[in-house]
């Protein structure tokens, strides 16, 4: 997910993002590059997924990352993600009702690690470590049901082979070096 | 200016007008205020304490809000213990 220059890194970056989340929708991923070293990038609007169980689920994923020299290189760039949010609704006739969300915004809060958000245990922030959005997206297919726009041997390769570059990529896991 | 369909990765790619309109109409729907008010009381630390459980969907809308980064990539700040 490196590159040879910022909007390089940025685009291998999206490209695989992109990926995942197409396996649960066919919404492209809007993106917004606010500076040469800073993009935002998130499903507009939340995205509506089927269960196959003919429920309905809305998924709303947001991705703030910037791009800087690669440290292991110092002639390319790589991504650093700043803040994410991955949030599930339950879609109801009502509105959407929030069933978790998982969020690390480190900048916009007194809570400075990765964590969950349980809709149905309201105030706590239970502490996670860095979760990619491969997983999200595995969880909503294996435990929420939602269909998946393609083949099973389809979408599962999708999700390993961008979980594998992002643990090779990321600089952290647990905690962030600066936590 | 559109919001342009990249062909090649399927990203879409939106101005920062586009962006503005879209944290105005989150930032009227959620707390009642214009996205250049949110903005502003953000940079201010008035949502500080705010949270998804009090307010849903303004981590969202912070997240998407072009806000200046406070933090450099990969700056390391002193570790409180």
């Amino acid at each position: 997910m490196s590159g040879k220059n910022e909007k390089e890194a940025a685009d291998n970056f999206l490209g695989y993002f992109n990926e995942t989340i197409s396996c649960i929708t066919s919404q492209p991923l809007t993106a917004f590059r606010q500076s040469k070293k800073l993009y935002r990038a998130y499903l507009n609007p939340p995205a509506g997924l089927q269960t196959k169980s003919g429920g309905r689920l809305v998924v709303s994923i947001t991705q703030v990352f910037g791009v800087g020299q690669d440290p292991s290189d110092k002639k390319r760039f790589k991504v650093r993600t700043q803040h994410y949010s991955y949030v599930l609704y339950q879609a109801t006739d009502e509105g959407n009702e929030q069933i978790l969300s998982y969020h690390w915004h480190p900048q916009n809060s007194a809570v400075h690690a990765p964590h969950l958000h349980v809709a149905c245990v309201p105030r706590v922030h239970f502490p996670t470590s860095r979760v990619c959005v491969e997983d999200f997206v595995w969880m909503i297919i294996q435990y929420y049901g939602a269909q998946p726009t393609m083949k099973k041997s389809e979408w599962t390769a999708i999700l390993e082979k961008n979980k594998k570059a992002f643990e090779q990529m990321a600089s952290w896991k647990i905690s962030p070096p600066w936590g | 200016m559109p919001a342009l369909k990249s062909k090649k990765s399927g990203i879409v790619w939106i101005t920062r007008r586009e962006v503005d309109a879209l944290v105005d109409a989150k930032a009227r729907r959620l707390l009642g205020v214009s996205g250049e008010k949110f903005v502003a009381n953000w940079k201010a630390g008035k949502y500080r304490k705010l949270d998804s459980d009090d307010c849903p969907g303004v981590i969202e809308l912070a997240l998407i809000a072009p806000l200046p980064r406070q933090m450099s990539v990969g700056k390391k700040r002193k570790r409180s213990r």
